[in-house]
């Protein structure tokens, strides 16, 4: 009979091979699927990768895709690694970007670049940080599953969102299309590299990502955190407040959804509309967890799916294939990834 | 491992990273962006077949399209890679496409780019669009004459210029003939959505609707129409072989005028960024067949109105117009200048809705 045993160590050699072998897995079957279609996988897969990292230009769309994805999944590796799930990242990526865009819509646009930005950056963090304390004060005091009101908040951020749009921050010379005054000159990030849309906001993903390796690794709160995660009540007799700790890191992490949000808005966008690619807020989870929580492999993870993303809008070009393929590969590829998480912890093995 | 997976990614980025080249040899590459689905039956099928007529009858012109293309971000991504693919001429058939097209025009100056329905403009940045109010105004008088309820539904997109003007030069049209017609609007607040299109004709053939227009991108409320047994007016294509019962007319784009004058502007090099504006006169709208049951009386009256138009004589625009809260918005003897037309946000006397507020 066949039976799961658990490993004692894990070590990181066996993770990276494992997540490899998986997404190669994946690969495979979604290589299937695609043949099933009626179309050369080996053709679709080699113009996958040459449109997401084949140039400068396409690699640059892949950083540009890739920077929500590592902000979000920065914030969500702090709250995760204390077992505290934030569904939340799309709500509180839609709350930065409104709060950030209050700012190009409503302040003079004469104001200085810097003023002005710096005031899209706090605004971008405070929306996503006070979206994000709703449940974790929820379920500090109350016991609410914070699964759930993250959730549920998501879906209210989408709706203030659109009341915004549809009312009084609609552009009045949008002739009825829900779409904000554009953001002038002074609201919109620099670009970093020349003839590409990667702006500042690379920068601070890159930024992010290090504070948090740091926090984690380095600090106090750090080691909290990892005692939290291991066990709640083993942290509450060593004298580790919970609450405070909850509190701490759900803000943080929505502070990052919620910058990425302004990153999107002031960088990418230049006006506030409806469709602001909040499935970024989803799509980080994945990120997170392929990454085993760890910031430096959820930067290559965000690379990957970033890739993914932006090389999946080329291959419509050049393939002519529908972008639900992209989303086909996706899809089997992070589900042979999550299924091959049970050999990380568990070997196989037979007993007569 | 994490250095050597760094290493490498630099490696591959270093390896492939040349420029795709800007330069055509000779041939101009030609972009089109649909917001709908390319077989829509409606507004973006119309533009995939004034793409397949330019690539007919213009040999040295090469054409690609992406279809269901997303307002916003994901837009300016997609015209970003046809321009690195060597594509040199875009033409963006979406109002919602308009500040992606202006954002990367600017980026971009030696790519040429149409847009369609929008207003602004750049150095290398023209608009197109046609007169289909003529078109509309045709129609209105055919389903003016053959209305029996005196009650038209007209399923609207969004509130924009665009297609406050149909509905307007629908009316006029079927109220010249029967001053008793009125016109009832609902707004989808989507150019391409079946489901709504259709239930919005439901609504209206429960109202007592006998005739159905719609200015949205799909044939759903031409089907409504059939399966209740009323009447409908065609958009967008001529569906008249499908539904031959139920079609009066229809109003049709040829865009493929517009695409083959101005890539041969491009190639001679006197292509300006104009906003383009043609008529029933320039071949670029025109009405569809007429529907069985429609008489040769109301043909004969649609026909000659039709030429009149063409010759100059006769202005849909032209005064007395009344608004339908009662004011005069164009004196008599007067006509509508085409800025007032571009800008239209009120509706004429007979409609039955309102724009929404600001």
């Amino acid at each position: 009979m066949l039976y799961f045993e658990k490993k004692e160590n894990i070590s990181n050699k066996s993770k990276l091979i494992i997540s490899l072998v998986s997404l190669l897995i994946g690969i495979f079957f979604g290589g299937i699927a695609i043949a099933v279609v009626g179309i050369n996988p080996f053709a679709v897969y080699k113009s996958l990768f040459t449109n997401a990292f084949g140039s400068w230009y396409s690699f640059s769309e892949t950083l540009v895709a890739a920077t929500p994805l590592l902000l979000i999944t920065s914030g969500l590796i702090l709250v995760f690694r204390m077992s505290v799930w934030n569904i939340g990242a799309y709500g509180q990526y839609i709350m930065g970007a409104i709060f950030s865009s209050y700012f190009a819509i409503f302040m003079p646009p004469d104001l200085s670049k810097p003023l002005m930005l710096s005031l899209m950056f706090f605004g971008g963090l405070l929306g996503g940080a006070l979206w994000a304390l709703i449940p974790a004060v929820l379920k500090v005091f109350w016991e609410v599953n914070e699964v759930i009101s993250t959730l549920l908040l998501n879906y209210i951020a989408l709706y203030v969102l659109k009341f915004l749009m549809y009312g009084s921050w609609r552009n009045p010379t949008s002739y009825g299309f829900p779409l904000s005054k554009p953001f002038p000159e002074s609201a919109q990030l620099p670009i970093i590299f020349q003839h590409t849309r990667v702006s500042l906001g690379f920068v601070f993903a890159l930024l992010a990502v290090i504070a948090v390796w740091f926090v984690i690794s380095k600090t106090k709160f750090g080691y909290e955190i990892k005692v939290i995660g291991n066990n709640p009540t083993t942290a509450k007799y060593a004298g580790i407040s919970v609450g405070k700790n909850i509190i701490t890191a759900m803000m943080i992490s929505g502070a990052l959804a919620g910058l990425a949000g302004m990153v999107q808005v002031s960088g990418i966008i230049h006006f506030l509309q409806i469709k602001l690619n909040a499935n970024y807020g989803y799509t980080s989870i994945i990120v997170a967890w392929v990454s085993y929580l760890n910031p430096f492999l959820s930067f290559m993870s965000s690379i990957l799916f970033g890739g993914l993303e932006s090389g999946g809008y080329s291959i419509q070009i050049s393939m002519r294939v529908s972008y639900g393929i992209v989303g086909l590969i996706e899809s089997i590829a992070l589900f042979s990834i999550v299924g091959a998480q049970i050999f990380l912890n568990y070997r196989l093995r037979w007993k007569k | 491992m994490k250095k050597v997976f760094s290493y490498l990614l630099v490696a591959v980025v270093l390896l492939f990273g040349s420029y795709a080249s800007n330069a055509a040899d000779g041939k101009i590459k030609a972009a089109f962006l649909l917001v709908g689905p390319h077989n829509d039956g409606g507004w973006s099928q119309s533009h995939n077949d004034g793409r397949l007529y330019l690539q007919k009858h213009v040999p040295y012109v090469e054409t690609a399209y992406s279809e269901t293309v997303p307002e916003g971000a994901p837009c300016e991504k997609i015209i970003r890679d046809y321009i690195h693919k060597g594509y040199n001429v875009i033409f963006g058939t979406s109002f919602g496409f308009m500040d992606s097209m202006y954002n990367v025009a600017k980026d971009y100056p030696n790519v040429i780019f149409e847009h369609c329905s929008g207003y602004k403009t750049r150095k290398n940045m023209g608009t197109y669009f046609g007169r289909m109010y003529q078109a509309d105004y045709l129609s209105g008088l055919v389903a003016g004459m053959m209305t029996k309820s005196n009650y038209i539904g007209f399923v609207a997109p969004f509130p924009i210029p665009e297609v406050i003007r149909e509905i307007n030069s629908f009316t006029i049209g079927a109220r010249e003939v029967n001053p008793k017609v009125e016109v009832h609007v609902i707004w989808t607040n989507s150019w391409f959505n079946p489901v709504k299109e259709r239930s919005a004709a439901n609504t209206f053939i429960a109202n007592k609707a006998d005739i159905i227009a719609s200015g949205c991108d799909s044939p759903a409320s031409i089907e409504g129409a059939k399966k209740a047994g009323v009447y409908a007016i065609g958009y967008d294509r001529d569906n008249h072989d499908k539904f031959p019962k139920t079609i009066l007319t229809s109003r049709i784009w040829h865009w493929g005028v517009f695409y083959t004058k101005a890539i041969e502007e491009i190639k001679n090099k006197t292509w300006k960024p104009t906003p383009y504006w043609g008529g029933l006169k320039d071949g670029i709208i025109s009405l569809g067949k007429f529907g069985n049951t429609v008489p040769k009386k109301v043909k004969d009256y649609v026909l000659k109105r039709q030429q009149e138009i063409i010759d100059g004589k006769f202005k849909v625009f032209a005064g007395p117009i009344y608004d339908n809260k009662g004011k005069l918005r164009v004196k008599k003897g007067d006509e509508l200048s085409d800025q007032d037309k571009l800008s239209m946000q009120w509706f004429v006397k007979g409609v039955v809705g309102t724009v929404p507020n600001k």
